[in-house]
């Protein structure tokens, strides 16, 4: 009996998952072009909406494909290693130019997303609290440059974006970088008290 | 998502193989986009890329302001040139007029200086709808443009506006306030319709320079 029950609650657990994957990805799919035309839009509404769409799709993963990735993913570091290039490469103004110019670079922007936040919460339960700082502490300094860079650079750096847009992708960020900061704090200092007591 | 007591244990060679990849990919990704870490914008990748490899223009067929049609490359009956071109829109209040400003100084220097001769400019507009023989007439005044050194024109093909900007890989966007934003540059292309440079558009003395060698070594 208590097999049947778990198993009940884990096919209920993929339906609302798959669900919260339609419900965070569809948006991109339907407003794709309103999303993209601005470059805070792109880069701080449709990414996060990727990877929360791609967080929601590894709740529906199979266990045995789960315990397969993880096989490669010891303490979370070939997890936060992808994520961590993913957002790097998608800050770099070019890059954001071809994922608009060309169809295969944006279908790589989309997978990688995706995939970014399929790893994102194995990854997280994974890692001790000193790998999770090193990647989050990494991602936190690196977006907070990245963003400062784009208010301090007068010129317009893609093709595609006006300074204005660029200006407020880059407050974005910084804003971004400081809000995650202080989750991942409020998270790991109790997580650590605990650990200590 | 958590390991339960049957699954397989993580490894760490695995894991470090499979990192290792991941960095190896996005290295070489890197390498690509950024045109081998030389350029982290689409605009300077472009001015790098040209040089290096330079691409061959198709025919572009022009209405001219002076009501005439006119094939500025690749074609026999043409007088052949090597062309100074920006793209440009008549309304603009900004870039484009400092680019209509230098174009009349180069002009001068076009009719002033025998060792230009067989070099033209060539101001193409990449708002049609606005832009019309009338409108290009008035830009064409306004900055005292002579027919035979500087032609003020407009593709006459949508089609036609659209290829030369994938080709030279100008990029126009809305700027919100009913004009446009774009990369403002100097294209100097070759008689036989080759894009061979592109100078920044506060550099009109680069560009003519760079232009007068290239007429000299066909």
């Amino acid at each position: 009996m208590g097999t049947n029950t778990a198993r009940i609650t884990l096919t209920l657990g993929r339906r609302h998952a798959m669900l919260a994957a339609v419900i965070a990805g569809a948006p991109v799919l339907l407003f794709r072009r309103w999303l993209e035309v601005d470059m805070a839009r792109h880069m701080l509404i449709e990414f996060p909406l990727l990877l929360v769409a791609g967080l929601a799709m590894a709740k529906a993963l199979p266990e045995r494909a789960v315990a397969l990735i993880m096989h490669f993913n010891q303490l979370g570091l070939a997890g936060f290693t992808f994520v961590s290039l993913t957002a790097a490469y998608w800050m770099i103004p070019v890059a954001l130019d071809e994922a608009l110019s060309s169809g295969p670079v944006a279908a790589a922007k989309y997978a990688s997303f995706l995939a970014a936040g399929m790893l994102l919460p194995a990854s997280f339960q994974a890692a001790p609290l000193a790998m999770q700082a090193f990647f989050v502490g990494n991602w936190v300094w690196m977006t907070a440059t990245v963003g400062l860079l784009y208010q301090s650079t007068p010129q317009q750096l893609c093709v595609s974006y006006l300074v204005g847009a660029q200006l407020s992708a880059g407050e974005g960020l910084v804003a971004a970088a400081v809000a995650i900061a202080a989750l991942w704090c409020a998270y790991a200092v109790p997580a650590y008290l605990d650990m200590t007591r | 998502m958590t390991g339960t007591p049957t699954a397989p244990a993580a490894s760490w060679p695995g894991t470090v193989i499979a990192s290792c990849a991941m960095i190896g990919i996005a290295a070489a990704a890197l390498w690509s986009v950024t045109f081998g870490l030389r350029g982290w914008t689409a605009e300077a990748i472009r001015r790098l890329r040209v040089p290096a490899d330079p691409p061959q223009l198709q025919a572009l067929r022009l209405d001219t302001s002076t009501g005439t049609a006119l094939v500025p490359w690749g074609r026999r009956e043409t007088q052949p040139r090597i062309w100074l071109m920006t793209f440009m829109y008549t309304r603009c209040p900004t870039v484009c007029s400092v680019l209509g400003i230098e174009f009349e100084r180069l002009q001068r220097q076009l009719t002033t200086d025998p060792r230009n001769a067989g070099i033209g400019l060539l101001s193409i507009s990449f708002d049609p709808a606005h832009d019309d023989v009338q409108a290009l007439q008035r830009y064409a005044t306004a900055h005292h443009a002579e027919p035979d050194r500087w032609i003020v024109a407009v593709p006459d093909s949508r089609a036609d506006l659209a290829r030369v900007e994938r080709q030279t890989g100008i990029v126009v966007i809305d700027d919100g306030f009913g004009g446009f934003a774009h990369n403002a540059a100097i294209h100097v292309v070759r008689a036989d319709g080759r894009l061979v440079r592109i100078f920044d558009f506060n550099q009109p003395e680069a560009a003519l320079a760079w232009a007068r060698t290239q007429r000299e070594s066909r």
